[in-house]
Order: C-alpha cells, then sequence, then structure tokens
C-alpha cells in the first residue's frame, strides 16, 4: 500500500511539474513559425463605420428557416449610385426572402444621400422591389442621363427606367427582360459598339424547390448543399439593347446557349486588344467563360484554350466576386476572383488575351485558404498609386467555430494591399477586418473628400458604410466620364493617367465584384505627383481625347466631344 | 496492584501511537496528493432532436475547466453536434488526464480535424508532435493543418521533418512538391513529385503534379507527356483530363484538346487533398464521424461490395434516421442484396414520410423496375413529374417504364422529352435510338445515333447501332461519323 501510494504521490507529482500540453503546443508551434493571427497594421483604422451615424438601416433577411435552400446563401448585392443626379452617391440594397411559402417579402431599399446622411426614400421612389433579389446593377440603358437599375431575381428580373423625377417604373416587362430564372451577377457593355448598353446577365444553379436536398456538415448537423450537388447548372442570358427602351434576347443567336454554368460574377473587357469586349464569367465549381466577341453578334467560350477556364490545378474553382483591373501595370486588365474557404482566391494575368494563373506567385493562398470570399472591391485606399483590395467574406457551410455564436457563417472581413507585387494581409486594425457574414460590396467617394468609401451588404444581417479615412498627404484624381449628352456615364471608357514614369490604366466599369454596382467615376491615387501630365480617354466609340498638365485632387468631368471641366 | 503497565497494554499503546502518527503522515501526504488527481471531464448526454439526429449535450464550462486543470488547450463549444464524435473527443481527453499519452493527444487533434475546428486539431497535433516525434504522424498532421491554413512556412518545415523521418510515405511528398510549385521552385517541385511517383507508382496526383511543374516552366510538351500518363492511369480523374486539355490546346492540337474536355466533363469532381490523403480518411473514422460512414458506402459501393455498404448505411440510418437520402440508398441496397420486401417496405415508408421528395419517389421508382412493379413505378414517375416538371430522371424512367409496358409511343415521347431537357447527356442519345429501332423506327434512330458520333466518334454502342441500322437498310445516303 506504501508502494502503491508512493508511486501514485511520484506521478502525480511529476505531472504537476510536466508543462502544460498547450503550453507545450503553443512553444512547438512558435518553433516552427507557425503564427495564427494576421499582424495588425500600425496607425489608425483605415475605414470607420459610420452606418448607424449615416442613418443607414438595413437588415437583409435570407430567408433561412430549417430547410437550407440554395439560395439562403447567396445573399444580395448594394449599389453606390446618383440617381437624383445631384453629384453624390445614393444608396441601392437588393432585398431577401421568402423564397418560397407565403409572407410579406422584403422589399429593396433606396437611399438619398443628404450631405453625408442617408433617408429611405423607398417608398416615394417606387423603388421597393420585392425580393427576393440578389444582383443589383446600375446604368443609364435609355441614354435619357438618369441612371436605371436592373435587379435579379429568383425568378421574373426587374428592370426599374428612372423617371428623371426621383421616382422609378418597373418596365420589365416592356423592355423584355424579365426572364425567369435564378439572376444573379449581371453587367450593362456594349458587345456591338453601337453605343446603345447591352445586358449580360448570369443564372446560377437552375433551382426550384423540388429539386433541394439535404447534406450535412462535418460535425453531423444540417447544412447547405454544394451547387454541383444539384447537377442543374444554367444557361446565361444575352440582351441586345435595340436602342428604344426595349432589349431583344439574343442568347441562343449569339452563342450564350452553348455552355451551362452556376454563374455567379461577370467582368465586361476588352481582354485580347482587338476592339471588341470580350466578358468572363466567374461561375461556381463549374468551368469559367470567357466569351470572346467575334464581332458579327456572336460569342465563344474559349476559356479553356485561354487558361481561364479553371485555376492552375485543374479546378472549376467556386468563383463568385470578380475584379478587372491592370494590377501588373502592364496596360491590360487582369481578373481576380474570390473563392471559397479551402482553396485560393484567383488572380489571373492576362497576356494579351491568355491567361496565367498567379494566384500563389502573388502571395493570395498564405490570407485566403481560411476564408470564403465574395464581394470585391479594388481601389486605393490610401492614394499611394498601389492598390488595395477589400473582400467581403462569409462561409456558405458551417463554421464549427462559430457555431454557437451569432451567426455559424459569419466570417473575418478582410483589406489587402499590394506590396512589392505581392498581395498582403492588411486587415488587422484596419476597421475593416469586422465579422459579418459578408457579400456584396460597392466602392465609391460618399463623402466627397477624394478617398474611395465602401458600403458591404450582409446575408441576412446589417448593411454598412465604412468611411475610408485615408491619410493626408497623397494626392488623388477622379475622373466622371459622360457620354456627349452630358449625362450618361460612359461605360467602357478607358482612362489612362500619366504622372512622371508611372501610368495607371482604368476602365468606367462600375457593374464588378459580387451581385454589385459601384460608383462610376474612376478614381486614381497618384501617391504625391501633384499634377497629372497627361489624361487619356480611350471613348467606347474608339474615339480619343487627351488633356495634359492635369491638376490633382479634383473631380474631372469629362464629357465626350466637350472640354473636361472640374466638378466643385 | 503494581504501579506499571503489563506489557499488552504497552504494546497496544505503542501500536496506537504508530497508527496514530502513520495516519497523520498519512493523510498530510494523501491530501495535497489527491489534490493532484486528475479531473475527468464531464460525461456527453445525447439529446435526440425533433430531426432524428443525436446531439451531445456537455456542460461546456465544466468542460473547459477540466481542460484547463488537464493543460490540454482551450476545447471548443461541442454542443449541439454529433454526439458519437463528441463522446470520442471526451474520452480521448480523458485518457490523456489519466495516461498523458501523447497519441490521446493525437487522437484528439483527428477528432478536431474531422470535425473542422483547425486551431485546436493544429494545437493537439503540434503537443503530440513536441511530446512524441517518433512515429511522425502528429508532426505530418500538424503540417497538414498548417499547409491548409496558408501557414505555408510552418507546413514546409513539419512536412520536411516528417519527410526526413518518414520517407516512405507518398503523399509527403506531395505536398511537398504542392507548396514549393506555389512558391515558384519549380526545380524542387519537380525532384518532389518524382520522388512522390517513386514512392507511389501510377499516382495521378504525381503525374498531375509534374505537368503542371512543366506547365508553370513554359514547357508545354513535357506537360502535355505527363498529363498523358495521368489520364492513362487514372481515366476518371477529371482534372487529369483537363489539364491534358490545356497541355494540348498550347501546343496546337485543337481538336485533341476539345475531346479531352469532353472527357473531364461528367467526371465527378473532388476538392482538396482527401481524395489522396489516406490520414485525412483516418482522422474521420477516429472521430467516427458521418462523413466517414459516407465515405465507407462510396468506397464500398464503387469496390463492388454491397454487403459492406448495407453496414455502413445501417449505421448511418441509425445516426441519420430521417434522412431521405440514407433511405433510399439503403433501400436500393437492399433490393440488389435480395432484401426485396425490406427494399420495397422502406422505401415505400420514405415517400409516404417525404411525399415532396424528388430521391424517394425516384428510388421507389427504381427498386419497383428491379422488381418488375411497372405500374407502380409508372405511378412513381408521374409523381416525380408532378413535383418537378422538369425533371430529366423522371421523364426518363418514366420513358423505360412506359416502353416495358408496351407503351411504345409513349416511351419515346417521354425519352424525347428527357432530352429535350438535357440535349448535352449523350446517354439519352443513345436510350432514345435504342427505343426507336425496337420500335421499328430505324429512320427515325438514324440521325439520333450520327449526332452521338459527331459529338464522340469512338462511341462503341453508336457504332454498333448504325451497322445495325444501316443493315436493315434505311435507303438513306450515307454519312460520315462526323
Amino acid at each position: 500500500m506504501l508502494v502503491a501510494l508512493g508511486w501514485q504521490m511520484t506521478r502525480a507529482y511529476s505531472r504537476a511539474n510536466e508543462p502544460p500540453a498547450r503550453q507545450v503546443a503553443a512553444e512547438f508551434l512558435d518553433s516552427v513559425g507557425c503564427s495564427m493571427t494576421p499582424p495588425a497594421t500600425s496607425g489608425p483604422p483605415a475605414f470607420t463605420d459610420i452606418t448607424l451615424e449615416a442613418g443607414l438601416n438595413f437588415v437583409h433577411d435570407n430567408d433561412a428557416n430549417g430547410r437550407f435552400a440554395l439560395p439562403e446563401i447567396i445573399g444580395s448585392g448594394c449599389a453606390l449610385l446618383d440617381y437624383d443626379g445631384d453629384d453624390d452617391l445614393d444608396i441601392f440594397l437588393a432585398a431577401g426572402g421568402p423564397i418560397t411559402g407565403e409572407r410579406t417579402p422584403q422589399r429593396c431599399a433606396l437611399y438619398r444621400n443628404e450631405a453625408g446622411r442617408f433617408s429611405d426614400v423607398t417608398d416615394a421612389s417606387r423603388a421597393g422591389v420585392p425580393g427576393p433579389a440578389y444582383g443589383v446593377t446600375c446604368a443609364d440603358y435609355d441614354r435619357d442621363g438618369d441612371v436605371d437599375i436592373f435587379i435579379t431575381c429568383l425568378g421574373p428580373d426587374v428592370l426599374l427606367h428612372n423617371n428623371g423625377n426621383g421616382t422609378f417604373d418597373d418596365v420589365s416587362d416592356v423592355a423584355g427582360v424579365a426572364d425567369p430564372g435564378f439572376g444573379t451577377g449581371a453587367t450593362f457593355f456594349d458587345f456591338d459598339r453601337d453605343g446603345w448598353l447591352d445586358l449580360y446577365v448570369c443564372r446560377y444553379v437552375d433551382w426550384r424547390p423540388a429539386i433541394e436536398q439535404s447534406c450535412f456538415a462535418p460535425v453531423g448537423l444540417r447544412d447547405y448543399c454544394h451547387p454541383t450537388t444539384y447537377e442543374a447548372p444554367s444557361v446565361h442570358r444575352l440582351y441586345h439593347n435595340r436602342g428604344d427602351g426595349t432589349f431583344e434576347d439574343v442568347t441562343e443567336a449569339a452563342g450564350i446557349s452553348a455552355a451551362r454554368g452556376n454563374g455567379l460574377g461577370a467582368a465586361a473587357e476588352d481582354f485580347d486588344g482587338d476592339g471588341r469586349v470580350d466578358l468572363y464569367v466567374a461561375n461556381d465549381a463549374t468551368p469559367a467563360f470567357l466569351w470572346h466577341n467575334m464581332g458579327d453578334g456572336r460569342f465563344e467560350n474559349v476559356a479553356d484554350n485561354r487558361g481561364c477556364a479553371y485555376d492552375c490545378r485543374g479546378i472549376a474553382i467556386a468563383g463568385m466576386g470578380v475584379a478587372c483591373e491592370d494590377f501588373d501595370a502592364d496596360g491590360d486588365f487582369d481578373l481576380m476572383v474570390t473563392n471559397i474557404r479551402g482553396q485560393s482566391h484567383l488572380l489571373l494575368e492576362n497576356n494579351a488575351g491568355a491567361f496565367s494563373d498567379i494566384s500563389s506567385a502573388m502571395g493570395a493562398p498564405r490570407w485566403s485558404l481560411s476564408r470564403t470570399g465574395f464581394g470585391i472591391c479594388v481601389f486605393d485606399q490610401d492614394l499611394d498609386g498601389s492598390l488595395d483590395a477589400f473582400i467581403a467574406n462569409g462561409a456558405v457551410n458551417l463554421s464549427p467555430a462559430a457555431l454557437h455564436g451569432e451567426s455559424p457563417y459569419a466570417e473575418p472581413q478582410q483589406f489587402v494591399r499590394f506590396d512589392d507585387g505581392r498581395l498582403v494581409d492588411a486587415s488587422g486594425g484596419s476597421g475593416a477586418d469586422f465579422v459579418d457574414v459578408g457579400r456584396g460590396a460597392a466602392s465609391g467617394d460618399i463623402d466627397g473628400d477624394g478617398d474611395v468609401d465602401l458600403l458591404a451588404s450582409s446575408n441576412n444581417g446589417r448593411a454598412r458604410l465604412l468611411r475610408n479615412d485615408a491619410p493626408v498627404g497623397n494626392h488623388w484624381l477622379m475622373v466622371d466620364a459622360r457620354l456627349s449628352n452630358g449625362l450618361t456615364s460612359a461605360i467602357g471608357a478607358e482612362i489612362e493617367a500619366h504622372a512622371g514614369d508611372r501610368v495607371w490604366h482604368r476602365i468606367v466599369r462600375p457593374n464588378i465584384g459580387y451581385l454589385s454596382s459601384s460608383d462610376p467615376r474612376v478614381h486614381f491615387g497618384l501617391g504625391n505627383a501633384m499634377v497629372v501630365d497627361r489624361l487619356i480617354v480611350r471613348w467606347p466609340d474608339g474615339s480619343r481625347a487627351e488633356r495634359t498638365d492635369v491638376a490633382t485632387n479634383q473631380v474631372l468631368r469629362v464629357v465626350q466631344d466637350l472640354p473636361a471641366e472640374v466638378v466643385p | 496492584m503494581s504501579g506499571s503497565c503489563s506489557p499488552s497494554l504497552a504494546l497496544d499503546a505503542v501500536s496506537i501511537g504508530v497508527i496514530a502518527v502513520g495516519s497523520a503522515i498519512l493523510m498530510g501526504w494523501w491530501i495535497p496528493v489527491a489534490s493532484l488527481q486528475p479531473t475527468l471531464m464531464p460525461p456527453v448526454n445525447v439529446v435526440t432532436a425533433s430531426d432524428g439526429l443525436r446531439h451531445a449535450e456537455v456542460d461546456h464550462a465544466a468542460l473547459k475547466g477540466a481542460c484547463a486543470a488537464a493543460g490540454l488547450p482551450q476545447p471548443p463549444d461541442v454542443n449541439r453536434i454529433d454526439a458519437v464524435p463528441v463522446d470520442r473527443l471526451v474520452t480521448a481527453m480523458n485518457d490523456w488526464v489519466q495516461e498523458r499519452e501523447p497519441a490521446a493527444l493525437g487522437r484528439m487533434g483527428q477528432i478536431y480535424l474531422a470535425l473542422g475546428f483547425d486551431a485546436p486539431a493544429l494545437e493537439c497535433f503540434a503537443a503530440a508532435a513536441s511530446l512524441e516525434p517518433e512515429p511522425t504522424l502528429w508532426t505530418y498532421m500538424a503540417g497538414v493543418c498548417c499547409q491548409s491554413l496558408g501557414q505555408h512556412e510552418a507546413a514546409q518545415t513539419l512536412l520536411e521533418r516528417a519527410r526526413t523521418r518518414e520517407p516512405s510515405y507518398p503523399t509527403t511528398f506531395a505536398r511537398l512538391a504542392t507548396l514549393a510549385l506555389e512558391e515558384g521552385e519549380l526545380e524542387r517541385a519537380g525532384r518532389l513529385f518524382g520522388a512522390h511517383i517513386e514512392r507511389q507508382p501510377g499516382s495521378v496526383l504525381g503525374y498531375n503534379g509534374m505537368g503542371q511543374v512543366a506547365l508553370a516552366g513554359g514547357n508545354a510538351r513535357d506537360a502535355e507527356k505527363w498529363f498523358e500518363r495521368a489520364v492513362a492511369a487514372s481515366p476518371d480523374d477529371f482534372r487529369a483530363w483537363r489539364l491534358y486539355s490545356r497541355a494540348l490546346a498550347l501546343n496546337g492540337n485543337t481538336d485533341g484538346s476539345r475531346q479531352a474536355l469532353a472527357r473531364a466533363a461528367g467526371l465527378t469532381q473532388y476538392e482538396g487533398w482527401a481524395a489522396f490523403d489516406e490520414r485525412l480518411g483516418q482522422a474521420h473514422e477516429v472521430a467516427a464521424t458521418q462523413s466517414s460512414l459516407e465515405e465507407a458506402v462510396r468506397r464500398a459501393l464503387g469496390d463492388r461490395d454491397p454487403s459492406r455498404a448495407m453496414a455502413a448505411l445501417e449505421v448511418l440510418h441509425e445516426r441519420r434516421p430521417q434522412d431521405i437520402a440514407t433511405i433510399g440508398n439503403l433501400a436500393l441496397v437492399y433490393q440488389r442484396a435480395g432484401r426485396h420486401a425490406e427494399a420495397m417496405t422502406m422505401i415505400r415508408d420514405g415517400c409516404a414520410t417525404h411525399p415532396d421528395s424528388i430521391l424517394a419517389h425516384e428510388r421507389l421508382a427504381d427498386i419497383a423496375i428491379l422488381q418488375q412493379r411497372f405500374d407502380e413505378a409508372l405511378a412513381a414517375t408521374e409523381t416525380l413529374i408532378r413535383l418537378d416538371p422538369r425533371s430529366v430522371r423522371g421523364h426518363e424512367l418514366r420513358g423505360r417504364v412506359q416502353y416495358a409496358l408496351n407503351r411504345q409511343d409513349e416511351g419515346i415521347a417521354s425519352v424525347t422529352r428527357a432530352l429535350e431537357l438535357a440535349p448535352e447527356r449523350g446517354d439519352l442519345r443513345i436510350l432514345l435510338a435504342t427505343l426507336l429501332l425496337h420500335a421499328g423506327r430505324a429512320a427515325e434512330a438514324e440521325p439520333i445515333v450520327l449526332d452521338v458520333l459527331k459529338r464522340d466518334a469512338g462511341n462503341q454502342q453508336a457504332k454498333a447501332m448504325l451497322e445495325s441500322i444501316r443493315a436493315q437498310g434505311s435507303g438513306k445516303p450515307t454519312y460520315g461519323p462526323g
């Protein structure tokens, strides 16, 4: 008994003096350089959440009630647009459920910017389209001088015509764009260069309640199914603008019906420099499309041949949001596509229309593998001349660690910077790393101080407004390119700014990202350049204008065929 | 009476004194020893939810306290998740508390990993690896966690250690090669993929990797050769065909590229490393997750082992009693195992409890067809189509049943509708052509067969059908295969 007692005592004391396993683990991980916390940025936050003080009060309702229906995880888009033509940005937010069943639908919301406070003018404007709505795409499709709004839905899509007096009318049927189906991302672009904006509409899974299935998370709970579970990719839609307020569905004639995909986002761009606008389409777990514009009204999907159908491993990524910017400053436009947790966001470098997967070279796996990214806004936050990006994150499958929190699908949002040719995570302390089920994101100068602010939508959560608190000292230029009527944004216009030995390229392309629409004015961060030596505008019709010695720190309105003017 | 104690009394007094002193000493020692006794974890209770799933119910505060006392990483809140893995987790925790075996920490890591709790998984593997560097499983798993979290340097270090100590496990080389490829270290990536292939000849992961290295290095010719080997080794690997297609396109072989891409379509897509790293599957087995049962079913069906599939499905059914997919699949397996009555009872009950389930009525149709209960099968397909008018399977099954009931024209119409809904389905074309031929409508079958051959020139079934049609003398001009 004494021996046994002595053995027990020895064992007990020995254990008491052992370092705890968690300490052993921490030391071990430290010894191999493993750090789970992103480094905090020094200095004040880059962004401040001004949602409440700005009067924005919109909470999305995704109609989740235990059915785990696929549309519940798509979320909704948001838009920054100047609907009333008073030179400031207003807000439009897509509404949520009900997806099935009968209850009062949530309605889309329009907020008018009144000197930095936003007033809900939904009812007065008649813009309160009932949900479930997903994508918001803004453009003046009829060139009457007011920006209109196209909304994709689970069911017939909706085109709201801006009457120019603060109200909208639903002209979907008259315009011929009320196609039923699961509409998601859309983009206005002029594919035949006739001066009228045409419309491409992504369709997601060909979903209806009957095909819903039950899927389970590893923790043994019901969860949302992978989109490929349904085996129902869709044909997308292409509408040709007739110029008389109506559209013709040219999906079949243009060859768009040749491919099916779970479409979510699209970017219109002349990727191969042949003078015709092409389309990259991000599909969810089905190969991406690259619709090459053949110039005769037809498109051919050349994604596989051009190296952008899937990533370098041959995987069709869960492509959600699309950004299209000149990341490598070589004069053509590259692509960045957000992706699901466990896979890196995809960065595709454009080489005269052929693409290379440079995700790893850019460092994307290091900060994106543990997140599910949706909305993406690429802009120069600190005006230093290099692009940065805000990514709206939110899981589509249960996150066990968040199971007992406010939402089991919430994730920290991210803010990344281009640094020495790589993208680095600058989220910590940025003010843009709040936890949410992020979906849409739109960018624009909301407060008129020359830097780019953010609007972020949330799946089943509150929309947020983030003010950019860029440091003082660097210079900027905003270019508001308009067609000859002086009112309509020149979507598709390319703007090139030269300052010293640096050159920046931008495109007027508000319909980008995930289900969202941004400020159509093009923004340049110029670092310490105090003047733009040359500003070149290539208009959608191919004509060109150039100005020299453009002063910085101003909004310059450039109207086709007219002298430029400064917007006060 | 004398004034001194008797010897027996003295002995008693001494004995009592010794016992008293000894007890005091023991008490003085025992209390602190007792206080050093390990605190076991609180018990895991099981609560059955309304959907039949059995969830764990654990006093989270007590669990946290017990883990803190045991020096374990902070546990996540495991309430309301699958009770079986939670029970295994707590058992592993108690094993650690009582035995302090690093393997218990490792098992905890495996269970955390399988459930998706990445951070505590990594902590457990790290602790286990530090305490027990040999065998290298825990070091390897810590490296796997770091790789999935984007911690490349740490993953590199840990996987290198695992490779050095255990050079026989092929996947370590593939993981290191992937890290090297992502960092642009092509030469190193090539060497490592090569080492992987040496240890696992015929590995599609290795061939794909070598091909990717070649592509990254701008050598499309070499890449094509590697992907050619990949598709030969694994004709069902969708990545191999896609990457092969890419290499062919880069080398100017447009037709070959298109055909390779067509081969990729319809193949099952996998994601991540689960398809190649058996240690990830082992984690799920240790945790006894429902995913491990699903995988067991898949493997058993792939191995054409219905009894193994049945066993796994029965356990899964017990854990998910109301899941119609499990019910349907189990019923089908019963049917194939000859347990016809059970199969039919099970699926009929499933349809009754899930009247709006497409899957339930599909399975009922499948089983009824196998049992030649064609009227019941027809009713099931009608329900299927009522629930989802665009159900391709519904129209297809209805067509087959109508044909079996000698309602040939209706059957042909149904399959035609299925094909309209899914024009990319070559098998539906073959089915339609077959029905037409049997109905004596060879002239209508021929263009359909030719369409199949135009899309898939090597389709043997279509070639045989064309020969048969031509032998019957359709009287139509001869078409080439396209």
